[in-house]
Formats: structure tokens, sequence, C-alpha cells
């Protein structure tokens, strides 16, 4: 089976879409016949190329962070492509997972719905989508932190390989709560570890002092 | 009040959209400071997810192109409405990543605002949010409640005080015009 990835992460290579494609691929590379190519939204350039890989796919797996509540721009202007090239691609399988910064899945879900649309709209065979949340956190804190995470990331691999439909257990397992507990969300009226994480990083550019700049006024 | 018009129309196969805009937009300015950004004309670049305007350069974003003069009119107004066509079943990859690079003008910082986790403004400005579909004629019903949806969510985000969404046809651009004036 040929498994093509398309990264819409405009971070690219650098992407923690590239770090989290790798979970389920790693689950996949053992079985027979196995390839995998990867695109990236970001090589703009290479749009007819990049079609021409996606035709010769037998499995779709689409990849991109949530930016402002939906796909980030240049995956959109990816999607545009696919949309031109709806004939190359009709009938293929295709499968999509979005992960976002923020703790809740409930941010994603507006997009995850656009996903399935999509497909649907390029008569491709829509396979699923995945939500996973809590996604920036992976930039600083280690790997073993989302155990259980890279266990139903391979889980849905070997489903992807044998080109089944993904485990609800897994799904749920990815995408993390849907709304934050009441207990959770008055915690963090008080006291926010991401606010901290930040302003570590502001501390430590030198910008600290200005995190609350209005430079357009 | 002060508008910023964000026309997402990506290419000049809508001419007759373009000269309806522009007769609302001349009426509008009769009465309202109005920003006008017909972003397929502009140089923009798609954001890189740096978080620069975060972390490095509070505010300030690491292109330096013509995004600075949407973000300075969005800074300061109070009304915010994109117009785009439906392509690939969304709003256009032109008026895309002019809502992402938004950014600069939101804060790192995340806060609970009606049991979610939302980002806090840079600036003051209570803004409203509008989303004009423009319909050739074509456009699906679903992509429509697709977008809408999104910009629901967009309007959380952003804080707005008003979420405004229609679906225009060539020669009902009024929509537009009407909706200014009943604010």
């Amino acid at each position: 089976m040929k498994l093509v990835i398309v990264n819409g992460s405009p971070r690219g290579r650098k992407s923690n879409s590239d770090k989290i494609i790798e979970w389920p691929i790693s689950a996949m590379k053992g079985s027979p016949d196995f390839q995998c190519e990867k695109l990236y939204a970001v090589d703009i350039k290479e749009r007819e190329e990049q079609m021409k890989v996606l035709k010769s796919a037998d499995y779709i797996l689409v990849i991109f962070p949530l930016y402002t509540d939906s796909m980030p721009g240049i995956t959109k202007e990816f999607f545009e492509h696919m949309e031109r090239n709806k004939e190359l691609l009709s009938g293929k399988p295709i499968a999509f997972i979005i992960h976002s910064g923020f703790p809740e899945a409930i941010q994603s879900r507006s997009v995850e719905r656009y996903t399935e649309y999509f497909s649907k709209l390029l008569s491709m065979r829509y396979m699923g989508s995945i939500v996973m949340a809590g996604s920036e956190s992976l930039t600083a804190a280690p790997e073993s932190m989302f155990r259980k995470k890279i266990e139903a990331f391979k889980s849905i691999g070997r489903s992807i390989s044998e080109v089944k439909e993904f485990k609800a257990a897994d799904k749920i397992i990815i995408s993390g709560p849907e709304t934050l507990p009441k207990y959770q969300l008055f915690i963090l009226k008080f006291l926010n570890p991401s606010n901290f994480y930040w302003n570590g990083i502001l501390k430590k550019n030198n910008a600290f002092e200005k995190r609350l700049d209005k430079p357009y006024l | 009040m002060h508008l910023t018009i964000i026309n997402g129309i990506p290419n000049d196969d809508f001419k007759n959209y373009e000269n309806a805009l522009e007769e609302v937009r001349k009426s509008l300015e009769k009465e309202h400071k109005v920003d006008f950004f017909t972003v397929r004309n502009m140089d923009i670049s798609y954001c890189c997810g740096c978080f620069s305007c975060w972390l490095k350069t509070p505010g300030l974003c690491v292109f330096n192109d013509d995004m600075n003069g949407i973000l300075k009119s969005m800074a300061a107004t109070d009304y915010i409405l994109y117009i785009s066509p439906v392509s690939a079943g969304f709003v256009t990859s032109v008026t895309k990543k002019v809502m992402d690079r938004f950014i600069p003008n939101a804060l790192p910082y995340i806060k609970v605002y009606d049991g979610e986790c939302h980002h806090p403004k840079r600036y003051d400005n209570n803004v409203k949010l509008g989303i004009v579909v423009l319909d050739e004629g074509n456009v699906d019903s679903e992509a429509v409640q697709l977008i809408f949806q999104s910009f629901e969510r967009l309007g959380k985000n952003m804080h707005a005080n008003k979420l405004f969404k229609a679906v225009a046809k060539e020669n009902d651009m009024e929509v537009i015009f009407n909706e200014i004036s009943n604010c």
C-alpha cells in the first residue's frame, strides 16, 4: 500500500504535525508492500508534482494544525489544488488529523465536519477524522507525556494499513476532553500553566516587558 | 463607525460582484470610515506559525508586508467584514490567509470565557464580525453552513460582540449596506 501524507502545517518539516504523523506511520512500517511519501503544503511551488504523487496514492492522510478555527491558509490553498484535480482523486480513501493547541476538542469540531464535506465534494472515500487537543505542548514536553495518545495513534496506523475505520476508543483517547470540566476551568482562572510557559519564552527572548504592547495604536 | 472590509475574491472572474461592491463602498463612505482591502492585489504572505508576533516582537509580525495596514485597521475598527466566494467548500485561501495573520492582534495567553479557553485581545476595541459568502448561483448550502459554523467559532475567539452571516448574489450587495446601517 502506498500511503501519501499531506502535511498542511505552515511550519513544514519542523512542525508538530511532522512529529505526530510519525506515530501512526511507525505502526505501519512492518506491513508488506508499505510505502510512504510525504508532501508539504509549504512547498507551494511544487503543486503540480504533488498532485501527481496524490494520484499514485492508495490512501491519503492529511494532517494540519487548527489556525483561527479552521485549516491554515496554506492548507486551504492545497485543498483548492486538490479540487481542481478531483478527477485524479475520485474514489481514493482519505483521512484527516486535526490538532490544536487548545485543551478542548470542541474547538476543532467545525473544521472536522468540513473535512467530511470536502472528501464528499471530491468524490473521495472519507475514512474519518481525528481531532487532537493540546498539541502545542509537544514543542516543549517530552514525548513520553503523550504515551497513551501515541499508542492510540499506532492503533489507528494499523487500522489504516488494513483500510478499516478508526476505533472510537482510540479517537477519544487522542481527542482529549470535549470541553474542560468545571473544576479544571476554575483552576485555570487562577493558575494557568500555559501562561507560565509563554512568559518563560518571552523572558528568554527579552520581550516580557513588551508582551502587552499595542504597536498599531 | 470604522469598518474594515476584507475582499477575499481570488481572481478577476467576479467583475459584476466587484462593481456592486464598489457601489456599496461608495455609499458607506458617505457616513463611515471605510478601510477596504482587496487581498489578491496585496503582497501578503501566509502565516508561517513562528509565533514571533507573540513571543519575540509582541504585536508585530515577522513579515513586513501589506498585512501591516490590515492589522492597523483591525486594531481600531468597530466592524470586520469578510467577503468571499466559496472554493473547495470553504472561504478562499486568499481570505483565509488574512484570517490567520490576525494573530498578532491577540495575546498568546489562554483565558476562560463562557466555559471555553480563548486568547485575550491585544487591543481594547470591541468588534463586530461579519461574513458575506458570494453566491454565483451554484453555491451549496452545506458549504455555506460550514463556513458560518467556522465564523461562529472565530467570533468567539475574536470576542466579537455581534456576528453577521449572509449569502449574497451580485445584485443583492445592498445586504452589506443594510447591515451596517442597522448597527
